[in-house]
């Protein structure tokens, strides 16, 4: 009978971009088990709504996390004019749109780089953080800032892009894309990658139904779910849309998906500047929501789906806000794709569902 | 903004774990659980909502159950084992209790200063701040 | 080459200019939108406290008695809500970043009694 020990991961790692905490249960050097722990940046957000009328929370929603802030700023916009009932206008559905996809490009190539850390491969990790330097660029030309930018609020979106930027943008991820075949080939092709990504980590598609599991992780089981296929926002006006997805369950496959949806992305993006509509970009925002109402909405942010519910209660401020994110139902599946690997690659698996610990917390 | 298809059911705690197991057996998706103060101008002091989502591929179907704080709740960890995150949270930050949960951190899954903070008087809470910040 | 994946970008990165620049040698131009800190013009500001409500993270101060309007720049989280209300349009939005420092301190501007009323 082999000696278990229980080994402590986190909260501090270095290839952890938040801090969670595991206790992995060892036999020599198989994980048998692994128990999670957070709580090391719960910052109670959601108590905040008490104090920050529905107009001023977007500001706090958007930090609720650095990588998926817009994310949740246009989570949060669209969940509270879908209870106060308001329509925005087309164009600022499409700039909406346009930053997220923008915004899932950068949170890849961020994970990208996080993984090629993990399996030691540093210079591959440089080289895709400097490439997604040139989309924090962009969000800094056309928003003013380049992780938190404060872009959408109740009523549509803050500030327009115009056209020739537009075109600009689209210029800039098109040079990106030759340096970014390079950078997948290099993740997907490599022969030292792929033996440390293929076979490990592994997750069934029964599994993943059963934990519940959603976003590139998943999507790389084998589970078709993609909240943008339901055609929110002005993801109803693409042409096509096919959520991307593996079948072997492991880390290559997850590392395969996020690798095409940024391809996907910047088709999308291409899409959508083509076709934006002239217009306003806001409506003004009068009253408050109404006592009783309530209202739930999802969107599929870089991690997965993240699931908002607002309620009003007659008074500015809301009754409550609720943020589900992508990280919070896929740290189960984390823990049971944990079991029965190797010590050594344990950061990579954890790593493979991008966690944002901070994001689940709030 | 288009919303997407959802329907809030009112149903009784007594019936939660029927409900949830019809949804398993349907092959409906577990999204999540929480709480809301169940404040409503005929509701009972205290009283707090929980809402447990499902998606079921085309809808978004939620039920909504009023529980006074000291009731307890059946777990739906054997049927949905991601639920362990939602349960634990809901018992720390609001103080519901949850019984059966697969696993149960007691308490000790966000280490809050104060138990359940959520339901608490924000003005209770001992601001530690900067000075010259507000 | 069959092994060596990322061989052009690392030619690149080796015979190229750095992508990195020396600062603080070499500052970077920001962008003409980019959020840096908030001006005020004080001959035109009329002192009525809206900025001041609408600051979702409590940075300004405006005190008509003492004729004063203080800003924390280090509380100020850059979100355009008090320049978009202000109705004298007094505040501006720079492109410059507050510069570092070893305490958090508040900007106090004094507005000097005028010759002329409003």
């Amino acid at each position: 009978m082999a000696t278990r020990t229980i080994i402590p991961f986190g909260p501090q790692h270095p290839v952890l971009p938040e801090p969670v905490h595991l206790d992995l249960v060892l036999e020599d050097e198989t994980v048998v088990a692994a128990i999670p722990q957070i709580g090391f940046v719960h910052r109670g957000l959601e108590k905040l709504v008490e104090k920050r009328d529905y107009m001023q929370f977007v500001y706090v929603a958007e930090r609720i996390c650095g990588i998926c802030s817009f994310g949740h700023s246009l989570g949060y916009s669209q969940t509270v004019e879908a209870l106060m009932g308001i329509e925005v206008p087309k164009r600022a559905e499409y700039l909406r749109v346009i930053w997220h996809e923008l915004s899932r490009v950068h949170s890849h190539l961020l994970w990208l780089g996080l993984l090629a850390d993990a399996f030691g491969y540093e210079s591959l990790f440089m080289h895709s953080w400097r490439l997604r330097e040139r989309v924090l660029d962009i969000f800094e030309e056309t928003t003013g800032g380049r992780v938190i930018f404060s872009a959408s609020n109740v009523g549509g979106v803050k500030n327009d892009i115009e056209d020739s930027q537009l075109a600009g943008i689209v210029a800039v991820l098109d040079g990106l894309a030759s340096e970014y075949a390079e950078l997948s080939g290099a993740f997907l092709n490599d022969y030292s990658a792929a033996s440390r990504m293929k076979g490990v980590g592994v997750l069934t598609k029964e599994q993943a139904h059963t934990l519940g599991c959603v976003g590139p992780f998943g999507r790389a089981s084998g589970l078709g779910a993609d909240i943008r296929a339901l055609g929110y926002g002005a993801y109803e006006d693409l042409s096509s849309f096919a959520p991307v997805t593996a079948a072997a369950g492991d880390c290559y496959a997850r590392c395969e998906v996020r690798v095409k949806e940024v391809l996907q992305s910047i088709e999308i993006i291409r899409e959508l500047a083509a076709k934006i509509p002239a217009g306003p970009v806001s409506v003004p925002v009068k009253g408050a929501p109404e006592a009783g109402a309530e209202m739930a909405s999802r969107l599929e942010q870089p991690r997965g789906e993240c699931f908002y519910y607002a309620k009003g209660n007659g008074t500015k401020f809301l009754e409550r806000f609720r943020v589900r994110t992508p990280t919070a139902i896929n740290i189960p599946g984390m823990v049971t794709a944990l079991a029965g690997c190797q010590l050594a690659d344990v950061p990579m698996i954890v790593l493979t569902i991008d966690p944002c610990i901070s994001c689940t917390e709030r | 903004m288009r919303c997407e298809k959802q329907v809030f059911t009112a149903i009784e705690l007594p019936a939660l774990l029927a409900s949830a197991q019809a949804y398993e057996r349907s092959g409906a998706r577990f999204v999540q659980c929480c709480a809301a103060p169940g404040a409503d101008a005929s509701g009972a002091d205290g009283a707090l909502e929980l809402t447990y989502s499902f998606d079921t591929g085309d809808t978004l179907e939620n039920l909504r159950i009023t529980v006074a704080p000291g009731d307890d709740v059946p777990s739906i960890t054997s049927l949905f084992p991601a639920a362990f995150v939602f349960e634990n949270e809901m018992h720390d930050l609001y103080g519901i209790s949850v019984s059966g949960i697969s696993v149960d951190f007691a308490g000790k899954f966000y280490t809050v200063a104060a138990p359940s903070p959520m339901t608490s008087d924000t003005a209770a809470f001992e601001v530690r701040g900067k000075e010259g910040s507000e | 080459m069959g092994a060596f994946k990322l061989g052009r970008m690392t030619m690149r990165s080796l015979f190229g200019k750095p992508a990195c620049a020396m600062y603080p040698v070499k500052t970077r131009e920001p962008y003409p939108r980019t959020k840096g800190h908030i001006e005020v013009d004080i001959e035109t500001c009329i002192l009525c406290g809206i900025c001041e409500k609408k600051c979702p993270a409590g940075a300004i101060t405006v005190s008509k008695p003492e004729r004063t309007w203080t800003i924390n720049p280090f509380s100020c989280v850059q979100c355009d809500s008090c320049w978009q209300v202000c109705p004298k349009k007094c505040l501006t939005m720079e492109s410059t970043y507050t510069a570092p420092s070893a305490a958090m301190s508040a900007r106090i501007v004094s507005k000097p009694e005028a010759a002329v009323a409003g």
